[in-house]
């Protein structure tokens, strides 16, 4: 167990280390085995979408027959629902009609359909939390009405004016801020990485 | 002081209700409000009208099918413009896994086009692996897509003979919800290999990726439907996007006019707990 850590530690390192000099050295050894390990991370790719089905199939397979009632329900027409476009995908292609009638007519409905509800929830969530009960809320929301009204076509007849300020309070209070977050982000994201290529950083080894 | 209070605690179910009738009556019955063009969508779409003859264009769907009412007008309305260009060939390739299947829905925009598979269009599917299949992709397209989604090897589509690095695209237009998205596009395609990109985000996300337009590292941006709906305009064709751009501006007054009551029950009820 120790030593399949450290073999995946000099893994990731090595990995990391060929992949990161190839963007700075133009040794042609250099850039062949960098494409050749991006290759690799294609397959894995691959390999771990099949490796999530199998998952899903074992938790739920298992909720199936020892979970209790609305779970074994829900479980139930999961794995069916996805043996089914699985079966259809592989033996009819994704192309044709029958793989097609079962995207279109359930899979972009229901799942549009979810994602839509976080509108109602937002106009909800608006009317209980969006109060001007001090001078910060008050910015906010004198700023959330402009934007909202600069990109909505009815807020250009009202004022044509919404337009030019919501498109200067995008491009320039807003740009600034997300400037600064980004570069947060990404000095994050270089200790992060420096971590995983020096070997402090192990969490993406799992436990044990 | 009893109206005040029923107010405050309204049943979010009066909430859904009219923001429901009001989303769904101008989908039946259009009201037509007038639509100003965008510069950032105009500046999309002029880049795509004056690319050289000849030029080779990226598409590519990442995305899903849960933001399909924000997203699908936005692919559509930018693979028509495409096929449009009769001088322009297209390399389809996508890096979430139901690109295809989105993009399934819009195959026939290309084949009644008048373009010619394998030499002014070709499919070459899904690449899973996130960043690291971009940044395969970008070094040597023929190593990592050994055939196209119809299985004939790359080596035998003609169009595919002038392309090896993501150095012979000229641009990269992305359908984009999330990751693999238009940081990892910024890192692995435009800085490596300067490629301008277009992207077609979500409208809370245009917020996020304004600074990559400002650098230019995004030489457009379709931020949600509205820009979907400006786009159309543009192109001078009617989509679903022109169509539910009125829900959208019903939504946003009713969320407003909301938003406001709230504030007017606040400051009510304020005033007269202080006398």
């Amino acid at each position: 167990m120790v030593l399949s850590k450290q073999l995946g530690q000099l893994i990731a390192a090595i990995s990391g280390l060929v992949i990161g000099l190839s963007g700075f050295i133009n040794l042609p050894a250099v850039k062949v085995a960098s494409q050749e390990l991006l290759n690799w991370g294609v397959v894995l790719g691959a390999f771990a979408l099949g490796l999530g089905f199998a998952n899903m199939l074992k938790i739920h397979g298992m909720k199936m027959f020892r979970g209790s009632g609305s779970e074994r329900a829900f479980s139930l027409i999961l794995v069916g629902s996805m043996l089914v476009m699985v079966v259809v995908g592989l033996v009819q292609g994704i192309q044709s009609a029958n793989y097609k009638f079962l995207y279109n007519s359930f899979l972009v409905p229901l799942d549009s359909t979810i994602f839509s509800l976080i509108a109602f929830y937002i106009a909800s969530a608006a009317y209980r939390a969006f109060v001007a009960r001090n001078i910060d809320a008050a910015i906010l929301l004198v700023t959330a009405v402009i934007v909202m009204l600069g990109r909505a076509p009815v807020g250009e007849l009202i004022w044509s004016g919404f337009p030019p300020v919501t498109d200067w309070i995008l491009n320039v209070p807003n740009t600034a801020g997300q400037r600064g977050i980004m570069i947060g982000a990404a000095l994050g994201a270089i200790a992060l990485s420096l971590r995983i290529l020096l070997g402090i950083e192990r969490s993406y080894l799992g436990r044990g | 002081m009893e109206v005040l209070t029923r107010l405050q605690k309204l049943d979010r179910r009066w909430i859904y209700l009219v923001l429901l009738v009001l989303i769904s009556w101008p989908l039946f019955k259009p009201i037509g409000l007038p639509l100003r063009v965008s510069p950032l969508v105009k500046q999309s779409y002029e880049f795509v009208e004056n690319l050289p003859p000849g030029s080779i264009v990226a598409w590519s769907v990442d995305s899903g099918v849960a933001v399909y009412g924000e997203q699908f007008p936005q692919a559509r309305v930018t693979l028509e413009h495409l096929a449009k260009k009769p001088d322009l060939k297209i390399i389809v390739v996508h890096f979430w896994e139901q690109g295809p299947l989105f993009f399934n829905s819009l195959v026939n925009i290309l084949e009644k086009s008048g373009k010619k598979y394998g030499e002014d269009w070709v499919d070459l599917g899904y690449i899973p692996g996130g960043e690291a299949a971009m940044a395969a992709f970008a070094d040597d397209i023929h190593k990592t897509v050994p055939t196209d989604a119809r299985g004939t090897p790359l080596s035998e589509v003609p169009l595919m003979k002038k392309v090896n690095t993501a150095k012979d695209i000229k641009l990269w237009i992305t359908i984009s919800a999330g990751t693999p998205g238009i940081p990892e596009y910024a890192r692995q395609i435009q800085s490596r290999y300067n490629v301008p990109i277009i992207a077609g985000v979500l409208s809370q996300f245009a917020t996020i990726y304004m600074p990559y337009v400002n650098s230019k590292q995004l030489v457009g941006m379709l931020g949600g439907l509205r820009a979907a709906a400006e786009y159309e305009k543009l192109l001078g064709t009617t989509g679903i996007a022109g169509k539910a751009v009125d829900a959208l501006s019903n939504a946003h007054l009713v969320i407003i006019a909301f938003v406001l009551l709230a504030n007017g029950v606040y400051l009510a009820q304020r005033k007269k707990i202080r006398s």
